[in-house]
């Protein structure tokens, strides 16, 4: 015993290397708690309140990009007001399920306060948390777009999986031609990405728009996600290799909503009914 | 180390990761070059700092990181490893005679000329063992090559400046 102690004394720094390289490595893999523990997270309140000091020293410098995409935004949306109007006067079936997504789903403005978009894994930071309402697995967009899914909880803080992570997949509708297909990013450039489970027999045109599909819980339909920059398929493939441009610019995100859906207990219960 | 010589190093380790925070996350050259400044805090510590408390210092630095960096493990484990590797690099390039009365690691101390020995390979190897835990396949082998070459040089550079501009720590300690 005594002989063991010594040995283990005399190499005790490749012990202590093996041991915290072990814990590393096992945090790596995330086969544990520790990952969706909001404590050792960036939706953990001081590292956020750290992020929420730098983010209000940079948000000065992108005013001027802030107050274009909000007047893109208004512009939209006062064209959806116009159309709507539209609607209201032929009071068609549309009409009802407009009100129906009205109130299927809530919006919950938030602040990114930290974001990168050059990882192989990206996240993002809000400056809202279960006090607003948020919870893992509510999805989030900006004005342009898809965004990513809520990861973490804190009272006052959130942590997302962006859309330019390794294992985020978005089920994705071709809404010209009504194909559905999933978006992934392929983990190299921040602009775009690829879609995946295109048939050989759909015939893609270069700036076809891609959509929500809607079919997961996260997004309502058609929210835009991005358009088809390049395609190609090889002789014997079976899915079209897809590059389609993001809609929503990554690299100067400052502000998202999250959406909360009020049915999306009653979905999941009710497909997890059909598994 | 004394009592003095503690604070003063925590100073220097939250400084360090202040840097890398604030600073250096949003700093990244062509999409390739990444700066992980906060290796510099590893690199630089006094010689007599003991093997076991250096392997410490390198996880809890890392770790800091990673819990800002949402990526957790990943610094942790590569800080890590060059904490175990660096008395031994130390030893293999020391002539046999060993140095007298050095205390520190630094640029000034040293020499340009030892320095560039000592902490480019190790740097280069953080680097490297970075990019591949990160990316945790083999799938983007020449790209994550590229970006530990950019990123090496990147972070020694800023080292080199930063050791010019600030570093003092012979006076104190």
């Amino acid at each position: 015993m005594r002989r063991l102690f010594l040995l283990i004394y005399q190499y005790r720094a490749f012990f202590t290397f093996i041991v915290l390289e072990i814990l590393a490595f096992w945090l790596v893999i995330g086969t544990s708690t520790f990952h969706n523990a909001a404590f050792f997270n960036t939706s953990n309140s001081v590292v956020a309140s750290i992020f929420g000091l730098r983010q209000g020293v940079y948000q000065y410098f992108n005013l001027v990009n802030e107050n274009d995409n909000l007047a893109k935004e208004n512009a939209f949306l006062r064209d959806l007001i116009s159309q709507n109007q539209v609607q209201v006067l032929n009071a068609d079936s549309t009409l009802l399920s407009l009100v129906d997504t009205a109130i299927q789903y809530n919006y919950i403005p938030a602040k990114v306060i930290n974001n990168s978009t050059q990882k192989t894994n990206n996240y993002l930071t809000v400056d809202k948390g279960s006090r607003a309402g948020l919870e893992p697995g509510m999805g989030a967009i900006s004005s342009f777009g898809v965004v990513g899914v809520v990861k973490t909880v804190s009272n006052n803080y959130a942590t997302l999986y962006s859309l330019l992570h390794g294992e985020m997949q978005v089920s994705s509708l071709l809404s010209r031609l009504g194909v559905f297909c999933t978006t992934k990013w392929d983990g190299l450039d921040p602009l775009y990405a690829s879609l995946l489970y295109i048939p050989r027999h759909v015939e893609l045109q270069v700036g076809d728009s891609v959509t929500t599909s809607g079919y997961n819980a996260f997004f309502p339909e058609g929210i835009p996600i991005g358009q088809i920059k390049e395609f190609s398929i090889d002789e014997n493939e079976t899915f079209y290799k897809v590059i389609i441009e993001l809609s929503t610019d990554f690299q100067s995100l400052s502000h998202v909503y999250i959406i909360q859906n009020f049915y999306r207990q009653e979905k999941d219960s009710v497909e997890v009914l059909n598994e | 180390m004394n009592s003095r010589s503690i604070i003063y190093n925590i100073f220097v380790f939250v400084v360090y990761i202040m840097l890398q925070v604030f600073l250096f996350d949003n700093m990244v050259l062509f999409g390739t070059a990444f700066c992980f400044i906060y290796i510099g805090f590893i690199l630089l510590l006094p010689f007599e700092v003991s093997t076991v408390l250096l392997i410490v210092f390198g996880f809890v630095t890392g770790f800091s990181i990673d819990i800002f960096y949402s990526s957790l493990g990943v610094n942790a484990a590569s800080a890590t490893l060059i904490a175990y590797l660096r008395p031994f690099w130390i030893s293999t390039i020391t002539p046999s005679a060993g140095y007298e009365d050095v205390r520190l690691p630094t640029l000034k101390v040293m020499g340009f000329g030892w320095f560039i020995t000592y902490a480019l390979p190790l740097i280069f190897l953080h680097h490297l063992s970075l990019f591949f835990i990160e990316a945790g396949e083999l799938y983007h082998f020449w790209l994550i090559i590229k970006k530990t070459i950019f990123s090496s040089l990147f972070t020694f550079t800023m080292l080199v400046i930063g050791q010019n501009l600030f570093y003092n720590r012979d006076r104190l300690s």
